[in-house]
């Protein structure tokens, strides 16, 4: 079992699930924290099992109304971003959050996958050490990987 | 395709885009139906035929594991087909759902070409 994911790896990963489910292009590119500060939009999703930990992902509204176009689609001028986004950002976290187990766990593994949810993204802590930034077809978009200290049995 | 296909997943917009898939896979967009957990899913197969079910497995209010355990209490719906298009791909929960019956998976993010691929496939075992 892999015991870390490294922000390249977590680039990785990211870069895979936005070309499979978006068939959209992304390159890694640098993190800051003043450019974290612009992606307002914020989506996490919390898992369990032999370790346990939370992913995040932040991003911006274009970058979302590009993302819910590819899936759907559909022109981004006709994407209603009231009902599109959130479940935009919702989708890619849950399919990133799948990633990572898969990455810690491999084939076998026995971890469990909460519900992705969507917060609140003022005030907001970024631990630059853990979070990888791509640019997505001109948008940036930040993934964080936070393991926990202490593993719990399953995600309440 | 002469069948009827139940997409199971909480979200609408991928719910969308497997739609999208499931056309190309040669099913017709009236013969494609839509839940967004397991109770809803449950409530379509009460009043429509479905010979294939792509299950999403993390849902609020009925989850994809409890959907596919009522699923086979039913004998009126023992011949459903059931494939699992899940992030989550648990090996303890995955074996559960074998034991049921159910072995054909597929993992997100995925190809729309695999999903694609294993519909046929799975209808073709059926027909």
């Amino acid at each position: 079992m892999n015991t870390i994911i490294s922000p390249d790896r977590l680039a990785e990963l990211a870069m895979k699930a936005l070309e499979r489910t978006a068939f959209m292009m992304a390159d890694p590119a640098e993190v800051s924290s003043a450019s974290v500060a612009k992606a307002t939009r914020r989506a996490t999703i919390r898992y369990a099992g032999p370790a346990s930990g939370l992913v995040t992902i932040r991003t911006t509204d274009d970058f979302l109304r590009s993302l819910a176009s590819n899936l759907l689609g559909e022109e981004p001028d006709d994407i209603d971003l009231s009902t599109c986004g959130d479940d935009a950002i919702k989708e890619l976290t849950n399919i990133l959050g799948g990633s990572v187990i898969h990455e810690l766990g491999g084939a076998d593994n026995t971890f469990s996958l909460g519900l992705p949810q969507v917060v609140n993204a003022s005030n907001a802590q970024v631990a630059i050490d853990r979070t990888c930034a791509l640019d997505c077809e001109g948008h940036p978009l930040f993934i964080t990987w936070d393991p926990d200290a202490v593993a719990t049995k399953k995600v309440a | 395709m002469n069948c009827n296909v139940l997409i199971v997943d909480d979200s609408p917009i991928l719910r969308k885009a497997i739609k999208k898939v499931v056309r190309l896979a040669g099913v017709e967009e009236d013969r494609i139906h839509e839940a967004g957990n397991g109770q809803e899913a449950l409530e379509i197969l009460e009043t429509v035929w479905i010979d294939l079910v792509l299950l999403d497995l993390n849902m609020p209010v009925m989850d994809g594991e409890q959907f596919a355990q009522e699923l086979r209490k039913r004998e009126d719906l023992a011949g459903v087909a059931v494939v699992i298009v899940s992030t989550e791909a648990n090996k303890e929960r995955l074996d559960r759902l074998k034991a049921l019956g159910i072995v054909n998976s597929l993992r997100k993010p995925f190809e729309p070409e695999d999903l694609c691929r294993l519909i046929a496939k799975t209808l073709g075992v059926k027909q």
